[in-house]
């Protein structure tokens, strides 16, 4: 594979894309699933808002507004993220 | 706020953390993760030895370890200061948990030394595509910036789930510093500091063999006494924003949230 090669200069995209995704993934699973670390502090105070999640009424916010969290924070990367596949497809 | 486990300290610089560790590695999401990580950590460094070469790839790589490993590993081990603590803990120190990692670079895991590299340089790689490769100083410091906004713009999303997830604990929290999305403000600016200001470093460094004539030992030769420099000017600007922050009446304490996160 030359330094020139589309797919090698795909890789970084890949990487971020990932790193993102399996965040935006973990973060459905911690706020909206309830599936919880096993090795949680129960003491914590993160613990009570996670934990009950949306089912018992213990998380301060609703999934849209965790959706539309997500999507106004990520907004600039992913625009980027489209910036850069769009112009590596034009090359 | 977290609360110390009795063995933190005697556990500091294991490499992996006694009991801990068979924790970890009955738990299947830590085995995805980590390997996850391992895989693309690889394919990055595969991506930078084509591009740029061994040594030049190599020398941002230990950058995770060198400049952020052990810039993290001291704000870790100030936070354990009673002195520290006894201050208020301006800066907003932390910990990880030793249950949701396999593997240890002092009390930073090792994945987090490796997921700091796909961030930083991937973010790296993708400005500087989109800039067209464009040089001078100019262009230097714009790219870096931008590096380091995107790379900060993730952690956005990544920092509040993962503290929920409990694999790392900050001793402060919403109503003791300033915070954005219920994590410490200190946090985004050094993720933003700490990428932006290894962006430039390191091109500037690697550029040394073409702009001074340095040979590729003589440039390797001065990356760590440099990078340590770097590293102390990075914990002012980081620490002294922070401090000024601090001063002013009614910021100290406030949390910027969006649906009470």
């Amino acid at each position: 594979m030359d330094a020139d090669s589309k797919t090698l200069k795909l890789l970084p995209w890949i990487a971020f894309f990932i790193i993102a995704l399996s965040a935006y993934i973990e973060g459905f699973i911690v706020f909206i699933f309830q599936i919880y670390n096993p090795y949680a502090n129960p003491s914590h105070p993160y613990y009570s808002s996670s934990l009950g999640g949306q089912l018992s009424g213990a998380l301060p916010f609703t999934l849209f507004e965790w959706i539309i969290l997500q999507f106004v924070i990520e907004l600039p990367v992913i625009l980027v993220l489209i910036a850069y596949i769009y112009k590596l497809w034009k090359e | 706020m977290g609360t110390y486990p009795s063995d933190f300290l005697g556990l500091f610089f294991a490499f992996i953390k006694g009991g801990y560790f068979l924790n970890a590695i009955m738990n299947p999401a830590i085995w995805i993760a980590e390997i996850i990580v391992y895989i693309l950590t690889t394919v990055l460094i595969y991506h930078g030895i084509k591009k740029y070469g061994t040594w030049k790839i190599m020398l941002f790589f230990f950058g995770s370890f060198l400049y952020t490993g052990i810039e993290e590993n001291v704000m870790i081990y100030m936070g354990t200061l009673p002195a520290v603590q006894a201050a208020g803990q301006v800066g907003g120190s932390y910990f990880f948990n030793y249950s949701m990692y396999f593997f240890w670079f002092g009390a930073v895991p090792l994945m987090v030394c490796c997921t700091w590299f796909i961030f930083a340089y991937s973010a790296f790689e993708i400005i500087h595509y989109l800039l067209n490769e464009r040089e001078g100083t100019k262009w230097l410091i714009i790219k870096a910036v931008l590096t380091g906004l995107f790379a900060m713009a993730l952690d956005l999303l990544i920092d509040p789930v993962y503290t929920r997830l409990q694999k790392w604990y900050w001793l402060n929290g919403s109503g003791d510093v300033l915070t954005i999305l219920s994590i410490p403000f200190s946090n985004f600016w050094g993720w933003f500091v700490l990428i932006a200001a290894f962006a430039i470093y390191w091109e500037k460094l690697c550029a040394l063999p073409e702009t001074r004539g340095y040979s590729v030992r003589k440039t390797i030769g001065i990356y760590v006494p440099t990078l340590f420099a770097l590293e102390f000017v990075t914990v002012l600007v980081v620490g002294g924003l922070t401090v000024l922050l601090a001063m002013i009446p009614g910021l100290w304490g406030m949390n910027f949230t969006i649906g009470g996160i």
